[in-house]
């Protein structure tokens, strides 16, 4: 027994041979290791039901399958109601496809931001910078319950916009108001971005301003399945002037606004906006 | 920020950061946004943070506030005011942020590329601007451009030894044209209110910043500690306004001194308001200093923007100086034959400073009515009708009026000696277009710059005179300060004029102007002076009638000292014991036109004034009773009915409760316009009670009764039974009152408050 104590166990070739393609491969493993993470944590959300959910998404959906893209239903733009109704042939619970398509955009912004990150910090992608950054977009629980739990789409169009910076900040300009086109095509808050493409057409003069017809074509590109159904081409446009009118009794609602501080004062909406616009131009 | 100094975009933080702040700043500060819109905004500040670790406690503030929002969809409580101090803190992480990309600006400042911009221009404009100097590096093969901090050079600063003298004469001005006032107790209408607690009055009026002021000086108004006030924030307006006016001689000083010293409004504030004096120099202070960083230090322009919307928040109009002085400085380029490019750049950021400057008050002005939770006046002085013009034919018509208020001013100036202050004014206005003239042909005008002249010499009045076509006419003597810094532009554009050549004709034209700069001021002291001696007379008359009044109710039969109730019936300045006017005085001017000292409220005077105790009754009374008696100091002027002694002071009724402007907001009228039934109608001999309900549309309406001469509001109920059997969205139609007449004919109103409408019936 004694004797059988003493025998040393000494690695494996094949065992040096695993961990050394392990070594050599960290990164690799990591990115699955921590994928598999991030997309564990949002499918234990995919069975939560939000208040968004049951009363405008469901509803949506269903409408949207009747509608059939010959008019508009919610207040989503085209593109993603072209999206919604692709899913409603897939024969799939829509709880789950609404948040499918929107974790799939979580792990692509993920590996935007990990790309640009490596990009302005001069690294390679097989950094730890790249991992550093994708791991803590993943885990960043605004957008893991944003997608996973909530069943919301931001992740689309800030993917989109992070995507057009990229492409703004490594010179291709056209494929960045691609993008911007088509973050448009998802969400009006996307306008937030637009006065630093002004700023910076200003200032760096690296383009011309006839670039933003390519985000606007983009932008009315993305109708197109409801333009063979009859809908006009200035319906991507309309449906943002709705969203325009809505929540008109408030001047912020459950979010920390500046605003905030004075209380909901609906009458200052129109001091707010000059207020932005003055910030902004003294910029 | 971010285009004016030539950020390099293309670096990596300052792109990151750029980016982020746009952002923010929407996220921050538009209306209508709710939760998830800061998901962009994490994510930038997410990257900013793998740029530079020094951004973690930027994107762990912006993180946990987005994550408190997403509490309200997971079953937890939608932030609500209480989370105001959160906003606060994302408001300062806000402000830090933007410091940190302005020191990232400061490091990262270069110049522009050579090949899209002229290096001279960029010299010219851009380092001058910022306070940098460009030198050429000869040591090289290559010239090179290097940027080196230079020490400001601004064209003119204010020199101690100037500011002294400035200060010695404004003292003395001070001391010949308004010591009397500050020497003496001349509390007269406005200024009977001693202790000032108007706080939330001047609050619902925009002069925000008055209580909280007030608080700070004392709410006693106490004249000599005022007047001390007054001429330390005059003093340093002064200086302020003398660093507009370039090399001025010493004759120059003693002018521009006398002239804003002597001024009719300060003289018409000390005379009859004087507890709002200082406040009125400190409004001047602040509009004087907006201007003068505006035009020396530009990349300050915030300092202008907060300076111009504090002395808005403390007295409106005084912003028609930092206008007219902003506007003088465009003035004088222009005729310096500066570029034209230049002065329209030099005008928009002039006209975006003062546009923010109204957008901040207005902010500000919000901000003051929601903490003290107070409406905005709609009546006298009040700011709803503000911009607000019924039709492009009434906006053109105060538009025209703004000019003739000037040219009424100008024609029929308050003085003791109206002659010779017209023709000073004539004269003077000659000699300003005189040497305008001579200067745009001596220095050879373009055509361009010859248009902007006349353009800027016709917008002028419109200019130091925009509050009246703003608040549609309602102006008086004591917001047109900025009449008085007018012509004090005459001094510098005389100095304009090439002196070398020694001409005689124009030292005889300067000396000629000069001399009726004194007319003016020697007008304005005696004026002054007088004014403060009407006041001082007629404050010893109304206490000597006023004694024999309350002597006389003292003597009625069954009066009881400080328990009988007493109704005083008139107005006290409608008595003809003080009616007649004193041979000899001017009586004009805001606040100066009156005769008593006690005007409006006499009850006021003998509680708040005199501190004599006695109980006040404001109870209607039966015209029965103001028939039988006569008006005091006849000797049947009081009577005691029910308890309560009447006394008759004039035929004039007084206005409270009888003056349908004082109840009825300014709204349109529109006459037969909505649905009404009247279920219960009661009358005494000396009341009336109505209950009912009427509606106009859907819109929540206040209802008030009127008899044609006096208006009584009513209570408003709950209808759901109208609500149901008309198919409303609201139950608000009912109304009950008790009018404390009998009423034989009458009309219902409702006031729409949201609309600004009023809807009238007569009912029988």
């Amino acid at each position: 027994m004694k004797n059988l104590l003493e025998i040393e166990f000494y690695m494996l070739s094949f065992e040096k041979k695993v961990c050394q393609y392990i070594r050599q491969n960290m990164h690799i493993f990591y990115f699955a290791i921590i994928s598999l993470l991030g997309l564990a944590v949002r499918v234990s959300g995919f069975s939560f039901l939000s208040g968004d959910m049951k009363n405008c998404l469901l509803p949506w959906f269903d409408m949207i399958r009747e509608a059939k893209c010959r008019y508009t239903i919610g207040d989503y733009n085209l593109l993603y109601q072209s999206i919604i109704y692709g899913m409603t042939h897939i024969p799939i619970n829509p709880v789950y496809q609404y948040k499918i398509v929107s974790v799939f955009f979580d792990f692509a912004l993920a590996i935007i931001v990990a790309n640009f990150s490596c990009a302005i910090a001069n690294r390679s992608k097989k950094s730890l910078t790249f991992l550093f950054a994708y791991s803590v977009v993943l885990f960043l629980p605004t957008v893991f319950l944003n997608s996973g739990f909530w069943g919301q789409c931001d992740s689309i169009y800030v993917f989109f916009v992070v995507s057009a910076l990229y492409f703004l900040y490594t010179g291709k300009i056209k494929t960045s108001f691609s993008m911007l086109g088509l973050a448009f095509a998802f969400k009006l808050q996307t306008i937030f971005i637009l006065p630093f493409y002004i700023f910076y057409y200003f200032q760096e003069q690296k383009f011309s301003i006839f670039n933003f017809f390519i985000t606007f074509f983009i932008f009315l590109l993305s109708g197109l399945l409801f333009y063979m159904r009859g809908m006009s081409i200035f319906t991507p446009i309309t449906v943002y002037f709705n969203q325009v009118g809505e929540f008109n009794d408030h001047l912020y609602l459950n979010i920390h606004s500046a605003w905030l501080t004075l209380g909901n004062v609906v009458s200052l909406k129109g001091a707010a906006i000059i207020v932005t616009a003055a910030i902004l131009g003294g910029g | 920020m971010i285009v004016h100094n030539y950020l390099p975009l293309s670096k990596s933080k300052i792109f990151l950061m750029s980016a982020t702040w746009v952002v923010w700043v929407c996220v921050l500060f538009l209306p209508k946004l709710h939760e998830r819109y800061t998901y962009l905004l994490d994510i930038l500040l997410l990257l900013c943070f793998f740029l530079d670790k020094k951004f973690l406690p930027f994107i762990f503030v912006s993180e946990s506030l987005s994550l408190i929002t997403y509490g309200g969809v997971f079953g937890s409580k939608m932030i609500g005011a209480e989370s105001r101090y959160f906003s606060l803190l994302y408001i300062a992480t806000f402000i830090c942020f933007s410091i940190l990309l302005i020191k990232e600006r400061k490091n990262g400042m270069v110049i522009p590329n050579s090949n899209k911009m002229d290096k001279e221009n960029f010299s010219m404009s851009t380092c001058m601007r910022d306070n940098y100097s460009i030198k050429v590096d000869t040591n090289n093969d290559k010239k090179k451009l290097k940027l080196c901090k230079k020490t400001p050079n601004f064209n003119v600063s204010i020199d101690s030894t100037i500011l002294k003298k400035l200060v010695l004469y404004t003292s003395i001005f001070f001391f010949i044209t308004h010591g009397y006032a500050f020497l003496n107790s001349l509390y007269s209408h406005d200024s009977l209110m001693i202790f000032q607690n108007d706080g939330s009055w001047q609050v619902s009026l925009g002069r925000f910043l008055q209580p909280t002021y007030v608080r700070f000086r004392g709410m006693i108004t106490a004249p000599l500690w005022v007047g001390i006030c007054t001429f330390i924030y005059l003093s340093l307006s002064i200086c302020l306004i003398s660093a507009f006016f370039s090399a001025m001689s010493k004759i120059q000083k003693v002018i521009l001194s006398g002239m804003l010293v002597s001024s009719l409004t300060l003289t018409l504030s000390n005379a009859t308001y004087i507890p709002w004096s200082d406040i009125y120099m400190l409004a001047l202070l602040f509009s004087t200093l907006g201007a003068y960083v505006a035009v020396k230090h530009r990349k300050y322009s915030f300092v202008s923007v907060i300076s111009m919307s504090l002395s808005m928040g403390l007295y409106q109009a005084y912003i028609q100086v930092a206008v007219i002085l902003l506007m003088f400085d465009v003035f004088s380029d222009v005729l310096k034959n500066k570029e034209v490019k230049v002065i329209v750049k030099k005008s928009a950021v002039y006209l975006s400073v003062i546009f923010a400057a109204f957008a901040l008050y207005y902010v500000f002005y919000k901000l003051f009515l929601h903490i003290y939770h107070i409406d905005a006046a709609t009546g006298y002085n009040g700011l709803s009708k503000v911009g607000h013009f019924s039709s492009i034919r009434n906006a053109v018509s105060y538009f025209t009026g703004t000019y003739s208020y000037v040219w009424n001013s100008f024609i029929n100036p308050i003085s003791p000696h109206k002659k010779l202050s017209v023709i000073a004014n004539f004269v003077l206005l000659a000699t300003g277009l005189f040497f305008t003239v001579f200067i745009l042909l001596k220095n050879k005008l373009s055509k361009l710059n010859s248009a902007f002249v006349v353009l800027l010499l016709c917008l002028f009045p419109f200019c130091f005179n925009f509050i009246y076509f703003i608040s549609q006419g309602m102006e008086h003597e004591l917001m047109i300060y900025s009449f008085s810094v007018v012509p004090l532009f005459l001094l510098p554009l005389s100095n304009m004029i090439d002196t070398d050549k020694k001409s005689k004709i124009f030292s005889a034209i300067r000396i000629a102007m000069y001399a009726f700069f004194a007319v003016l001021i020697f007008n304005n002291v005696i004026f002054a002076n007088q004014c403060y001696v009407k006041k001082d007379l007629e404050a010893k008359s109304t206490i000597s009638i006023v004694t024999r009044i309350i002597d006389r109710i003292e003597q009625t039969e069954g009066y009881i000292p400080g328990e009988t109730q007493v109704r005083i019936i008139g107005k006290i300045e409608a008595n003809p014991c003080i009616i007649e006017r004193r041979a000899g005085f001017n009586y004009q001017g805001a606040g100066n036109s009156g005769y008593a000292t006690a005007t409006y409220n006499i009850e006021a005077y003998i509680k708040d004034y005199l501190a004599y105790p006695m109980r006040f009754s404001y109870a209607e009374y039966s015209p029965l009773v103001v028939n039988e008696l006569d008006v005091f100091p006849s000797k049947n002027c009081t009577t005691i009915r029910d308890g309560i002694l009447y006394i008759k002071i004039s035929g004039q009724k007084e206005n409270v409760f009888y003056n349908a402007a004082a109840v009825l907001p300014d709204y349109h009228l529109i006459e037969n316009e909505f649905s009404l039934c009247i279920d219960n109608e009661t009358h005494s001999d000396s009341s009336t009670y109505l209950r009912g309900w009427a509606y106009h549309e859907n819109d929540i309406c206040r209802v008030m009764v009127s008899d044609g001469e006096h208006y009584w509001e009513t209570n408003l109920e709950a209808r759901p039974d109208v609500q149901k059997a008309f198919n409303l969205n609201n139950d608000k139609q009912g109304f009950s009152a008790t009018i404390p007449a009998k009423l034989d004919g009458y009309s219902l109103y409702l006031i729409n408050d949201e609309k600004k409408e009023i809807y009238k019936i007569p009912v029988r």
